[in-house]
């Protein structure tokens, strides 16, 4: 475990005031998240995969409403999940739990035209694809096209075959479709963010924390939210997501699109323990509403942390200017 | 790269050969050639016109996914594409059954010996590899074995 930087402890202290609730979220930081999976239905049938895996391993399905996602209780050695030939065949995709919720949320449906707009690697993508049974329309949007070749290999391996990858920041993304008059049923805005939620996987998190990248991201954050909900149908819902705890990349953004578009925050209902929104961070005060919002604690259900914000856009965005000031 | 979306002319071709080699009779959805020898298999809902215009103003990258390859001794179903439903469950021809003890070799991208009057009654270049319910990809028929296409990055 790498030693975390003060800033980040004395923002973690902040948001969970209550000790012994900090001390649980700092305890289970250190130990390495449970092995998840997301059945890939494209390919094989929950049932089938579930007799498949339970010769070799100890299988979980955490969630009634949601099968398709098992935990793998057994202790696994490094890599097994990734080499095992069902996962080299396209039968599984390695996701973590908390990661699988902005879809479980969304529940894109089979012939809807759904955005990802910031889509790499592609665990999301593959999920709308298998909730829309290959059908509608997929268009998985990436800036950087090392990362695109990430996609691409997960959505060819997933066999997801109703997808156009397009390259293009995401920032800009409905300046350039505009004219082409697309819009759609229902949009996912994953942002790239400070990935504080990832430090069981990822430790090498807390070396990078920097409260200036928090700053940065949050104002890239803002012009990604507003693509999304431009390129959203009037109606069509939008899940706002990061894997991060921090607020200005989380509630600050909903509040801003709640304060400026025609939009509004819808419940949101899942088969966790969440915390709600937080309304007041440093001295700022967000629209409070944003209560409406999701936080997930790594404490709260032995997953990684996240957070997820459900919108739906009601009237037209107004022309103006692009860019975003923070 | 030339991107050609398939008339129903020629995707017809297309289903014809994998019909003579494997039985496939249909496969739904667009066929687009990427260069000389690739088909992907797009089941997106949007026209060729829609595509062209979203293609004008933004970069596209990738339109579905790998199907199969032309090649000059035949057509060659994708290691990714031949256990979606669609294509598997159509597949009734020129599939070789290996051994438990087989699958490892043949997953780790190494060629396969396999009895030889077998390989020798079938006339075709193209093999489906099958072990269980799974098809593990395509293996090219050398008489005396059976020569690996699985792709590196799908290789245990």
């Amino acid at each position: 475990m790498y030693e975390p930087k003060q800033e980040f402890i004395e923002r973690m202290k902040k948001l969970l005031p209550n000790e012994e609730d900090f001390e649980k979220y700092w305890e289970i930081s250190k130990v390495r998240p449970v092995n998840s999976i997301r059945v890939n239905t494209l390919k094989i049938s929950v049932e089938e995969l579930k007799k498949r895996l339970e010769k070799k391993w100890k299988i979980k399905q955490p969630f009634n409403e949601f099968p398709e996602v098992f935990i793998i209780e057994n202790e696994l050695a490094p890599g097994e999940l990734g080499k095992a030939i069902e996962h080299l065949l396209g039968y599984y995709y390695v996701q973590e739990i908390s990661s699988m919720t902005s879809l479980l949320v969304l529940k894109p449906q089979p012939g809807d035209i759904f955005l990802d707009l910031c889509a790499s690697p592609g665990s999301k993508t593959t999920q709308a694809a298998a909730m829309m049974k290959n059908s509608g329309l997929v268009i998985a949007n990436e800036v950087s096209l090392g990362r695109i070749m990430i996609l691409s290999t997960n959505l060819q391996r997933c066999g997801v075959t109703n997808t156009i990858i397009t390259q293009s920041d995401g920032s800009v993304f409905f300046r350039k479709i505009k004219k082409s008059n697309m819009k759609f049923d229902k949009v996912l805005v994953d942002a790239p963010c400070s990935g504080e939620g990832t430090i069981r996987s990822s430790p090498k998190t807390l070396v990078m924390f920097s409260e200036h990248l928090i700053k940065t991201l949050s104002g890239k954050q803002k012009s990604l939210a507003r693509n999304g909900l431009e390129a959203l149908k009037i109606g069509g819902e939008m899940i706002y997501s990061t894997c991060t705890h921090a607020p200005e990349e989380n509630e600050e953004i909903v509040s801003y699109l709640l304060d400026n578009f025609p939009v509004e925050i819808e419940d949101i209902n899942l088969p966790l323990n969440t915390r709600p929104g937080i309304i007041e961070w440093n001295g700022k005060k967000y629209n409070p509403q944003v209560e409406k919002c999701v936080r997930i604690y790594p404490q709260d259900n032995n997953t990684e942390g996240f957070f997820v914000a459900k919108l739906r856009k009601i009237g037209e965005v107004e022309e103006r200017e692009f860019g975003v000031k923070n | 790269m030339k991107v050609e979306i398939m008339d129903n002319t020629k995707k017809k071709k297309i289903i014809k050969e994998l019909n003579d080699n494997y039985g496939i009779k249909d496969i739904k959805g667009l066929f687009i050639k990427t260069g000389k020898e690739k088909i992907r298999l797009f089941s997106g809902n949007i026209s060729w016109d829609e595509l062209n215009e979203l293609a004008k103003n933004i970069h596209v990258d990738l339109v579905g996914m790998q199907l199969c390859t032309i090649v000059d001794d035949g057509i060659r179903i994708n290691f990714d594409a031949i256990n979606l439903p669609v294509v598997k469950d159509q597949i009734n021809q020129n599939i070789v059954e290996i051994s438990d003890e087989q699958i490892e070799k043949w997953m780790n991208g190494k060629d396969i010996e396999y009895d030889e009057d077998k390989l020798n009654k079938i006339n075709k270049t193209f093999l489906v590899i099958k072990q269980g319910n799974d098809f593990l990809g395509i293996g090219k028929n050398k008489k005396t074995y059976i020569q690996n296409y699985v792709p590196k990055e799908r290789r245990a």
